[in-house]
């Protein structure tokens, strides 16, 4: 797997301080399609490991390669490969939701046709159109999330990182949220997503990756997971519970 | 949960202890307590607060007295910083300067009165708007909707030296502005009823009834009502001092008692919320963005929440930037210039450029001017290095590197060339009869918008290297 890798996080250890490493070895990777589930406590450094892969951290040990590269080698196209959607929305307040499109396609290089067709899809499938030309200031905390959404959407990256995006969003978005990850990854795009929605995700992710206090306790497909824990035929809401609390008593007995 | 724990970092609770009584012992041990804490590290993120550190405290008066007191302490300690910049930047000279000259101004109109000046409506239109102008500083923060809401009953303690800042400042100037003007105007009118004293008890009770009618505003339940009762307290403002000036002494005091019993009459009908919290910490936002803005004419300081104008006319503007990555940071750039303060601050310079220059436009004073104000222009589009550099998507998004500047720089030029052209217009008419003078005007204004240009270039970039 590791030729065709499009994501890669080769024993990374770092965190804010260079003395307090947050992330100790942490190793896994993504596969061209494939949906891992990043998963773990508050705190487990699911959201340090996607600022390591972002380059928004700089790993003390260890190596994040997209398609390949590292972003000091071609920091363009290990951008252009790579779309996010954060934990809380990040818009600026002086554009509304369509330029906020608009200036994503534009960084990304999306044809205008090409972006006419998508935003037009996506503002229709997140119930977004009636807001279009509405200036971000003035949505709720829901829709804000659905531009974040959106803009990733609209860049179409082989990669997507997409940091807990069900919070705040309704029903409807959550499940056309899901319909769409399904649409791009059958396309051939990956995705490394965190979420603390155990059960939904379970459905979705090909692969988990499970996070402790910094270090991985266990990866692997549902079954791969099923036999660490022991717990044939578990749910993994049940699993990551044994998993999480037998790693604070000193592992699974 | 009690209030200090989300405020700066005191009470983290690390050695949390129960709740303490109101007992005035216990509190005034803590307060050594705290001083000694404070005195020990010295730093004002400890200091001010009348328990010691890690400690729950008791939300007495006391407490939320030095609450608020420790937030404003942290407010000024943002603001003090920049004073020396401030005075650096030319300010103190010019208020000097304006004291001089306004020193012998009002010396020589004392020793040569002229004749019919009209006081009585100086003194009103002077008087009225400081006694209806009210204002309140509260330091209130978003959290406090969570951690302070279980204390609103006991807010009064919190609120009362915010109170008391807002009148006794105002107070201060209302009463300044009238002994300033009292000399004249006893000059002018040396039989008249109004007496000093006298007015400036009047002053003093019409500030605190007007601060107190403010306050019910902030508190009224419908917006629209406060709104209402805004217009209320200015036209009673004017309506009691021109009153004071104008009526005979009887009628003036009828009049003004009669009002004054009213508003606080009528004040006392709108449904009210306890505590306004949403709308006096909207305030307050607006109040500290106002402060921070005011100082970034003389420096550079961080603005937090930058202004959002509509302006659906300018809507258009932007769209025919190239699609290409190059070019994206350009578009973003663009659309937050017009939706910003900058192309306001630029807006208001190039016309009062343009008024000054239809009357000076037939001198060399007229090219002197529309170079000065384009340099103005180009002063303020500086600012232009500074829009989203702290942007989280700049820092992700496939643009290149050079973005920033280059597209800063781009939208710098243009502006001041639409800009200095815009300001040259009345030069059209001075055209046939000095060409020479009219088109040089134009050709030194884009000069001098190049040489800027260049120069913030060099500037920007270097700062940038810096920032990396």
């Amino acid at each position: 797997m590791s030729e065709q890798a499009i994501l890669k996080v080769g024993r990374l250890t770092g965190g804010y301080s260079v003395n307090k490493p947050v992330l100790h070895d942490v190793d896994f990777e993504v596969a061209p399609g494939e949906m891992v589930g990043l998963i773990g406590l508050n705190g487990a450094g699911k959201s340090t490991t996607m600022k390591h892969i972002l380059g928004l951290m700089s790993p003390r040990e260890g190596e994040v390669r997209i398609g390949g590269s590292l972003l000091k080698d071609d920091p363009g196209s290990y951008r252009a490969s790579l779309a996010f959607v954060p934990e809380s929305p990040v818009l600026y307040e002086e554009l509304t939701v369509r330029e906020h499109l608009e200036f994503t396609a534009r960084a990304y290089g999306v044809d205008h046709a090409v972006f006419e067709e998508r935003a037009e899809r996506l503002l229709k499938l997140f119930y977004m159109k009636d807001k279009e030309h509405s200036l971000s200031s003035h949505l709720s905390k829901g829709m804000k999330q659905k531009v974040m959404i959106m803009c990733a959407f609209i860049a179409r990256p082989p990669l997507y990182v997409i940091d807990e995006p069900f919070l705040g969003l309704d029903p409807l978005g959550i499940r056309d949220l899901l319909e769409y990850m399904v649409e791009v990854n059958r396309e051939g795009a990956s995705i490394l997503l965190s979420s603390h929605i155990l059960s939904t995700i379970e459905n979705y992710c090909n692969r988990f990756v499970i996070l402790h206090k910094g270090r991985i306790i266990v990866q692997g497909t549902l079954e791969d997971i099923r036999t660490a824990a022991n717990m044939p035929g578990a749910s993994l809401e049940d699993m990551f519970d044994r998993l999480v609390r037998a790693e604070g008593a000193g592992g699974i007995q | 949960m009690t209030g200090p724990q989300h405020d700066g970092g005191s009470g983290t609770g690390k050695d949390p202890k129960p709740l303490q009584g109101n007992g005035t012992s216990a509190s005034a041990s803590k307060q050594s307590a705290g001083r000694t804490a404070n005195s020990e590290n010295g730093r004002p993120t400890a200091s001010g607060l009348p328990w010691a550190p890690g400690t729950i405290a008791p939300m007495t008066a006391e407490g939320m007295m030095a609450m608020r007191g420790k937030r404003r302490s942290i407010f000024l300690g943002r603001i003090l910083p920049y004073l020396p910049y401030i005075i650096q930047s030319g300010l103190a000279v010019s208020v000097l300067l304006l004291l001089i000259l306004f020193s012998a101004w009002y010396t020589s109109i004392l020793q040569n009165m002229p004749p019919g000046l009209p006081i009585q409506w100086i003194l009103s239109i002077l008087i009225f708007p400081l006694a209806a102008w009210s204002s309140f500083r509260t330091y209130l923060q978003s959290a406090d909707t969570v951690f302070l809401l279980p204390l609103e009953t006991q807010m009064k303690a919190y609120f009362a030296p915010a109170w008391r800042a807002g009148v006794i400042g105002k107070l201060l100037l209302i009463w300044v502005v009238l002994l300033v003007a009292w000399p004249i105007y006893i000059r002018v009118l040396p039989d008249d009823h109004a007496n000093l004293w006298a007015s400036l008890l009047l002053l003093l009770g019409l500030k605190l009834l007007f601060a107190y009618g403010a306050w019910q505003e902030h508190r009224m339940v419908s917006s629209r009502q406060a709104d209402v009762y805004r217009l209320l307290r200015w036209v009673l403002a004017a309506a009691s001092v021109f009153a004071w000036f104008w009526l005979p002494l009887f009628w003036s005091v009828i009049a003004i008692v009669v009002m004054a019993a009213l508003y606080a009459l009528v004040l006392h009908f709108p449904p009210k919320h306890r505590v306004p919290w949403e709308r006096l910490i909207a305030v307050e936002k607006a109040q500290a963005g106002r402060a921070m803005r005011m100082l970034g004419w003389f420096v550079d300081v961080p603005t937090q929440d930058p202004r959002v104008y509509r302006r659906r006319l300018l809507s258009g503007v932007g769209r025919s930037i190239p699609w290409k990555p190059e070019e994206a940071y350009r578009f973003l750039l663009t659309r937050s210039f017009i939706r910003g303060d900058m192309l306001g601050m630029a807006a208001r310079l190039a016309v009062v450029g343009f008024v000054l220059l239809l009357l000076a436009r037939e001198s060399w004073l007229g090219v002197a001017l529309l170079l000065l104000f384009t340099f103005m222009i180009g002063m303020q589009l500086n600012g232009l290095r500074r829009t989203h550099v702290d942007s989280l998507w700049l820092g992700l998004y496939p643009i290149p590197e050079d973005s920033r500047v280059r597209a800063g720089l781009h939208l710098m030029i243009r502006v001041l060339l639409i800009a200095s052209a815009f300001m040259w217009l009345p030069f059209l008419l001075t055209l046939p009869s000095d060409p020479l003078l009219a088109v040089g005007a134009l050709v030194a204004a884009w000069v001098l918008g190049f040489l800027l240009h260049n120069s913030a270039g060099r500037k920007w970039r270097k700062l940038e290297g810096e920032d990396d």
